[in-house]
């Protein structure tokens, strides 16, 4: 029985590499009310989200695009209570490293504060859109994860590899 | 031609619930012609409506009443409202079991004799012994399609790559009893129903039919024969009795969310082992103050859901444990009585495969479940293989099944609130457990081992134990309710321990041998 292999195996994560900058085109954005950030900008607002939302579930090869699209979802629905988390991280960031969080340099030191806030509800709510904007992201399944989902309408997995394994 | 009753056809026998229990019990008491009204709180589905999705099979089929996880176990944080994953529709729980198919073992109908008294543990022996369910254990598999039993003559099912890692694992530590079974999902075509095309979403629903399910066999069955009425969205309130302590009829919610009243001449609760005893608590009067059926005080209690947890193994090479069916694989070794590892009772490791959406919420479960060590392991998803731990969990009064005092239901109904905490013997099978499974992997070049702590529990039972002696239990060795004649108990509630065996074909069973029962006490004139 030939071998059912993933062609893109070898090659997936390199076509999903992110760009580099965490930048957002503005038609992505939803036009905030600026009440809400006093005294920040929306652009920091965004970005802090983004940060935090790459920091919860790190996956360094994955592009900014499949983090920013759950955390919109929250932003939509639950502005002020997000505005009210970022106030809390920046917060917490000064009075540990003396700058926002988003400008604090290592992952372990963001995470720490990260950490002590995971109970929060705004924390929650990121996290959970992420956990489903992620991981039941179909699109996403098979190039990234090498996960082949549906089978049952291709026959299963009886003639594609159910038993393939060999390097025992 | 399906049949229909009259709400006051009192010559009716009414079953709560349509799974491995009241499924059966409504088909085989049929074969005997029995008349029955089934009432199932779930909808009815489809084959259609089957997907290979798991979180949207989740959403579709899963039991979402409200319920609250309470106790020591990490549910109460982690898993609030969902202390156990079970179903709501026709066929029960069948939908989306695994389909593993063992039998229990001779000592563990009697683990009180065979170990004594255990403190802090409520160990009693069963009033039957595997001889007496011996010969209805046959007629389970013969109806269930079983691979590996003389019933049946349908072969194991070949191994498939998760299995054949933790099978070269177990052999290089001197494990023996490494089978791809037995299971109770067709390996030729049975019954009517197609074999196996390893589509690995078992427990979202098999879309073809090959895993047994009531859904598809013993409840359409029973509806064809002309004596069966399935009643789907119907939700069972309260069990009505008379002055003389018999039940006369179960009041319940319609699909419209009107109270209907259907009259019966016995009842037999199968709605799994939260709604079961819940139905009895909520069943209290003046008669029977404590709930009915409950002069015992057991009702609800010694509630049971096996020493379980998860173990994920990343492995150096490719994997892809999602091909192919979700369990078929068991490693039966420490399934026996051996207290010299400190431990009473047995496990099996039976292989698990969750695909990547259920993993990455199961994997660390609840709000700290986030951080590189998760989505690390996320990224090598194709290379692991992991375990289910199924063990024996000792039946503890305080584990137990109770009404909320305020809070109800969209039904009006007290909101049950699920207490469970480990016994120390449980804890230390576990820790057991967890070490044997990575020895298993590690001797095949694991490079990470993650351990998972138990899942919402799949195996519910014991909250309406079955005992020799009233005081000690809820029903007797046939399932019937030692206070109250015409009333029985149908499900996994029944088991007075959990033993280390997976409990959908004791349960089926115990039905087949219930409805010999129930219509033999019919015939004579007893019920």
């Amino acid at each position: 029985m030939k071998t059912h292999t993933n062609a893109l195996a070898m090659s997936r994560r390199a076509f999903l590499r992110r760009s580099g900058n965490l930048a957002l085109g503005a038609s992505a954005l939803a036009v905030l009310p600026t009440s809400v950030f006093a005294g920040e900008s929306q652009a920091h607002f965004n970005a802090t989200l983004l940060r935090m939302a790459r920091d919860i579930y790190p996956h360094d090869a994955l592009e900014d695009r499949y983090y920013w699209e759950p955390v919109k979802g929250v932003i939509d629905g639950q502005v002020e209570l997000l505005a009210d988390g970022v106030k809390r991280l920046d917060a917490k960031a000064r009075e540990g490293h003396g700058r926002v969080y988003r400008h604090i340099a290592t992952e372990p030191d963001r995470v720490r504060i990260l950490r002590a806030e995971e109970n929060e509800a705004y924390f929650q709510a990121v996290r959970t859109a992420l956990l489903f904007g992620i991981y039941n992201n179909k699109s996403l399944w098979e190039p990234f994860f090498g996960y082949e989902g549906s089978s049952w309408e291709k026959g299963g997995y009886i003639n594609r590899g159910f038993n393939d394994l060999d390097w025992l | 031609m399906a049949a229909t009753f009259d709400y006051n056809d009192d010559s009716v026998i009414v079953i709560v619930g349509s799974g491995a229990g009241g499924g059966t019990l409504a088909y085989e008491l049929a074969r005997k012609g029995v008349k029955t009204v089934v009432l199932e709180a779930g909808k009815r589905f489809t084959m259609a409506d089957i997907e290979n999705d798991e979180w949207a099979m989740f959403k579709k089929i899963s039991w979402l009443d409200k319920r609250i996880s309470a106790g020591p176990w990490h549910h109460s944080e982690n898993h609030p409202n969902l202390p156990a994953w079970i179903v709501k529709g026709v066929g029960g729980s069948t939908i989306h079991w695994a389909g593993v198919a063992l039998r229990m073992q001779e000592h563990e109908f009697r683990m009180r004799s065979v170990n004594g008294d255990i403190d802090g543990a409520n160990l009693l022996d069963w009033p039957i012994r595997y001889d007496e369910l011996a010969p209805y254990y046959d007629r389970a598999e013969k109806k269930m399609g079983v691979t590996g039993s003389k019933e049946t003559g349908l072969p194991y099912h070949q191994w498939h790559n998760s299995f054949k890692v933790l099978a070269e694992g177990a052999k290089r530590i001197g494990y023996k009893e490494i089978k791809a079974g037995p299971m109770a999902i067709n390996t030729k075509p049975y019954d009517g129903r197609p074999a196996c095309q390893q589509i690995g979403f078992c427990m979202q629903g098999c879309r073809i039919g090959a895993k047994w399910s009531t859904m598809y066999t013993d409840i359409p069955r029973a509806e064809q024969s002309g004596l069966c009425e399935l009643r789907p969205e119907a939700m069972a309130l309260k069990i009505e009795h008379n002055a003389k302590g018999l039940v006369t009829g179960v009041v319940y919610a319609d699909k419209d969310g009107n109270v209907q009243r259907q009259k019966a001449r016995a009842v037999c609760v199968a709605g799994n082992s939260i709604e079961s005893p819940r139905l009895l608590l909520n069943s209290a009067s003046s008669l029977f103050p404590d709930g009915l059926a409950n002069s015992s005080g057991q009702v609800g209690r010694n509630y049971m859901t096996h020493t379980t947890a998860g173990v994920y193994a990343i492995m150096p090479k490719p994997v892809n444990m999602y091909r192919g069916t979700t369990v078929a694989g068991i490693v039966s070794d420490e399934s026996h009585h051996n207290p010299e590892r400190g431990f009473i009772g047995g496990y099996k490791l039976e292989i698990l495969s969750l695909g990547v959406p259920f993993l990455s919420a199961f994997l660390v479960p609840g709000p700290s479940g986030w951080g590189r060590s998760v989505t690390s392991a996320m990224e090598q998803y194709d290379h692991m293989s992991g375990v289910w731990i199924c063990g024996e969990d000792l039946p503890v009064e305080s584990n137990r099944i109770t009404l909320h005092d305020s809070e109800t239901d969209q039904y009006g109904l007290p909101v049950p609130i699920v207490h469970k905490g480990d016994h120390p013997n449980d804890t230390r099978m576990r820790q057991h457990a967890y070490e044997q499974t990575a020895k298993c992997y590690e001797a095949v070049g694991a490079t990470r081992i993650v351990n998972l702590p138990p899942y919402p529990a799949s195996h519910n039972m014991g909250t309406n134990r079955m005992s020799e002696k009233p005081r000690d239990g809820v029903v007797n060795k046939w399932g019937r309710a030692h206070d109250v004649r015409n009333l029985f108990v149908s499900d996994g509630s029944q088991f007075t321990t959990s033993s280390a065996e997976n409990p959908t074909p004791t349960i089926v069973a115990l039905a087949i041998r219930q409805a010999d029962h129930i219509a033999d006490l019919m015939k004579r004139g007893e019920l």
